[in-house]
């Protein structure tokens, strides 16, 4: 007979400073309210840690979690994320990452994994079959982060996908603020550098044994039934499947590059330009031509989409260099945003350091944009860069600096701080020039100058950059109520879309898949999630859960010392671009701030302290947060919190 | 058992599932397997794994020898070069005005060169060619398109499965040999699983 199946998320608990192993289980109530990934995470750093945490105190947790649907055969299925108090901003850091790594973890019996305190010396951790070990990683010192996953696998004897890791390259051991984690060579959870927490902790890696198990499910008939239906959805919806030429099932996010520069939506040279002449040479149809890289299929797990690649460059001056093929990010920051024109094979080559050495491409795109800028216009000289001469589109230079800002050496240890940071020690007008948010993390690599929707996705993001790029194009009558796109710069459609679709990422992050899937119509994510749990979900309490999340997110961050003016864009994301350029509509201060206040009221926060209020709070069934936010003074700020 | 898919390679994509021209292929909760009872041995899924978890097992069907022959008579041959340019494995080698020769190890024995040849210079080995063209059973056909794939002529069109794994069961796809292109040389009928080419 059949057993009644329960979900209930089973805990592995690790203390590295005494290396103490303890596992625990959390009831099927609190996993329904908190659904999975990052709201898991958010919760337990909201129930475990002290209020006013600096993220490199012992107190700091480093937390991955899964989703429900992790590591089953629904498609796209190999979501971890990767919560923690976060070095950029001090708040809270959701990170996502795929791979192989997550669904490792879920069949080795684990949801959650928790890591508290910090080793004495730099450990690195197993989970085999039948252990959970911490063990000397000395001999891993100083490697990059392909490397460091090589070295491991034939260390323990479990080459290519017989085991799966999760490490920190030579970024993470040098405490650079955005610094990630990267598993199965080239995934990377990056926001907010959950790497440099790690590296704090003295962690090095995390492998994980590839167990030849089943996940244990509620109805796998279902499960077989839903995820097939949500997988043709999601193969009909725009974003992902259904355009030849933009579906990132058949070009990746490369493939958007050429579309977002028609746009506007590409900046150019650190926001000084709007268009980039030579984009055609850089997009995906171009690269897969040149016969200088070559390209093999990587597939994520459970994904059936043939969009992930790794990378080797064949011939040329960085020839025998390997990498994870680079996606819209990557190949934006490293062409149009620092102004490489010209060089595909550099911009490959930044991108495949960037990665190899382990730090976030967003933040590292916009600083780097900024060194170019500030040299060019004689602000930085070479000395000071310790001879590296770094005009518009020197990748040379570029990489070489890389691999200063990874080891902290000469201007590297104040560029390693971030964009924000590294403008204000730099200073000389460099604050003006750097594009970053003023949480303390750089946004993604769009020119919100084009489209408004982004600004808000950047400005009031509580956990990292976040892209809430639903807003424009973003249609779904059934389950949102929106019929239309918003109009580009209108603050009313704007901010109205916004607070419908609020609910949106933290979801995506939470059931356990790419979002890309969960593009798709929600009725099929929730009948899959319910086939794997038992639940009678509906599509209403998976929103209900997206803004709970929306509100605890911000309260743990006001509670860790964030406080209302922390939000918003710097100045260079609010002026126009430089004479001669096509220049966009500007959103000023004012426009900015009354789009964060009509989003704050239709969200139920306070206007002057952005905090949700009591109301709101217990509506979304967290009394015991709204009791423990009435006690915090909101007027008054901790700046060494703040500073660490 | 004929293939089986590894299940430690196994990364869960579905692709196989989905690519199955005869739905033996299942999927658990976190991983596929191929069920010996129904698989026709055609090898589509081994072909669609990205990351070559399917495997062949030890009974796995061989690919088919070439029952038939051909042989060049260096006597007869003027060294036109036709047969070199109209052979469909490139089997066939040799210089402009002297007698070519047939690789035995890549010849399928189609006899496209035997048709082709202005002198009769190409000569069958073993029994003689059948005089019908093949035809295949619409009823039989479960429409994996091995035989498209191996016919040397080009004369067999059909569409393969559906990715859409709600509307295969409703669209069926049999395959159809055209009796002007076929060259009868019965490479289809070896192929074919389910024998349902005649």
């Amino acid at each position: 007979m059949d057993r009644h199946f329960v979900y209930e998320p089973r805990v592995l608990r690790i203390d590295l400073a005494s290396g103490s192993i303890t596992r625990e289980k959390r009831d099927a109530a609190w996993a329904r309210k908190y659904l999975g990934g990052m709201g898991f995470g958010t919760r337990l750093l909201w129930e475990e840690l002290p209020p006013e945490t600096p993220w490199n105190s012992p107190d700091n947790k480093l937390i991955f979690s899964l989703g429900a649907l992790t590591g089953t055969t629904a498609c796209g299925s190999g979501l971890c994320c990767v919560n923690t108090i976060g070095p950029l901003s001090n708040g809270l850091c959701s990170a996502q990452t795929l791979g192989h790594w997550g669904s490792c973890l879920r069949r080795a019996g684990y949801d959650i994994l928790i890591l508290e305190g910090k080793a004495k010396s730099w450990q690195y951790l197993f989970i085999g079959e039948d252990r959970v070990e911490l063990r000397p990683a000395d001999h891993l010192m100083g490697m990059d982060t392909w490397e460091t996953e090589d070295a491991l696998k034939a260390e323990l004897g479990l080459p290519d996908r017989a085991s799966s890791v999760a490490c920190i390259g030579p970024a993470g051991e040098h405490l650079v603020r955005f610094a990630g984690i990267l598993n199965d060579k080239g995934h990377i959870a990056a926001s907010n550098g959950p790497g440099c927490v790690m590296g704090d902790k003295k962690l090095k890696a995390i492998a994980i044994q590839r167990l030849d198990r089943e996940v244990e499910v509620a109805d796998p008939a279902a499960l077989e039934e839903a995820k097939e239906a949500w997988f043709q959805n999601a193969n009909e919806t725009t974003a992902s499947g259904k355009s030849k030429t933009s579906g990132v099932r058949f070009v990746g996010t490369l493939g958007s590059l050429n579309m977002m520069n028609m746009a506007h939506l590409l900046p150019v040279k650190n926001y000084t330009e709007t268009y980039f002449p030579t984009c055609g040479n850089f997009n995906r149809d171009e690269l897969e031509k040149d016969e200088r890289f070559k390209w093999v299929r990587t597939a994520c797990w459970a994904c059936p989409w043939n969009h992930c690649h790794s990378l080797e460059i064949l011939d040329g001056k960085y020839k025998g260099m390997v990498g994870d093929e680079p996606e819209y990010e990557g190949m934006s920051a490293m062409s149009a945003l620092i102004g490489n024109f010209d060089d595909t094979e550099g911009g490959l080559a930044l991108t495949i350091t960037i990665d190899r050495l382990g730090m976030d491409l967003k933040e590292g795109g916009f600083l780097l944009a900024l060194v170019y800028e500030l040299y060019e216009s004689g602000t930085l000289s070479k000395e000071e860069l310790g001879g590296l001469e770094m005009n518009w589109g020197n990748c040379d230079s570029g990489i070489r600096l890389l691999h200063h800002i990874a080891r902290r050496e000469g201007i590297g240890d104040i560029l390693a701080n971030g964009v924000k940071r590294a403008a204000e020690a730099i200073g000389r007008g460099a604050e003006d020039r750097g594009v970053y948010m003023k949480q303390g993390f750089a946004p993604h690599i769009h020119d919100q100058r084009a489209q408004w929707s982004r600004l808000p996705g950047f400005g009031m993001s509580d956990y990292g950059s976040n892209l809430m790029n639903p807003v424009e194009g973003f249609v779904d009558k059934e389950n949102f109520g929106i019929e239309k796109p918003a109009k580009a710069f209108d603050v009313e459609e704007i901010t109205d879309h916004y607070v419908k679709i609020a609910c949106h990422r933290p979801v995506d992050d939470s059931t356990g898949v790419c979002m890309f899937y969960t593009q798709a119509d929600w009725r099929f994510v929730v009948a899959t999630l319910n086939a794997v749990t038992g639940w009678d979900m509906t599509v209403e309490e998976a929103k209900q859960f997206g803004y709970r999340m929306v509100s605890l997110m911000r309260c743990l961050n006001l509670r860790n010392g964030l406080r209302a003016h922390d939000y918003g864009v710097s100045k260079r994301m609010m002026s126009p671009p430089k004479e001669g350029q096509w220049s966009p509509k500007i959103a000023d201060e004012a426009t900015v701030k009354e789009m964060f206040l009509r989003i704050g009221a239709g969200l139920g926060w306070e206007p002057e302290t952005a905090c949700p209020t009591g109301d709101t709070l217990r509506g979304l069934g967290l009394p015991e947060v709204a009791e423990e936010m009435k006690k915090l003074d909101l007027a008054s700020v901790n700046e060494a919190v703040r500073k660490a | 058992m004929a293939h089986y898919i590894d299940g430690k390679a196994c990364i869960a994509c579905g692709e196989c599932q989905r690519r199955c021209p005869v739905d033996a292929i299942a999927a658990g909760t976190s991983r596929f397997a191929i069920l010996p009872e129904r698989c026709i041995d055609c090898g589509i899924c081994a072909e669609t794994c990205p990351e070559g978890a399917v495997r062949p097992g030890e009974t796995a069907r061989p690919a088919p020898a070439p029952r038939r022959a051909y042989r060049i008579l260096e006597t007869a041959c003027i060294g036109c070069s036709l047969c070199a340019r109209v052979c469909p494995e490139k089997a066939i080698s040799g210089e402009r005005k002297k007698p070519y020769h047939i690789d035995g190890a890549k010849c399928v024995g189609c006899g496209i060169c035997a048709d082709k040849c202005p002198k009769g210079a190409v000569e069958r080995v073993g029994p003689p060619k059948r005089e019908e063209p093949y035809s295949i059973s619409i009823d039989a056909c479960v429409s994996c398109g091995l035989c498209t794939r191996h016919c040397p002529a080009g004369a067999i069109t059909g569409v393969e499965p559906p990715l859409n794994y709600e509307l295969r069961d409703i669209v069926r796809t049999p395959f159809s040999i055209d009796p002007q292109k076929c060259v009868r040389c019965g490479i289809c009928q070896d192929w074919c699983r389910v024998g349902a080419v005649q």
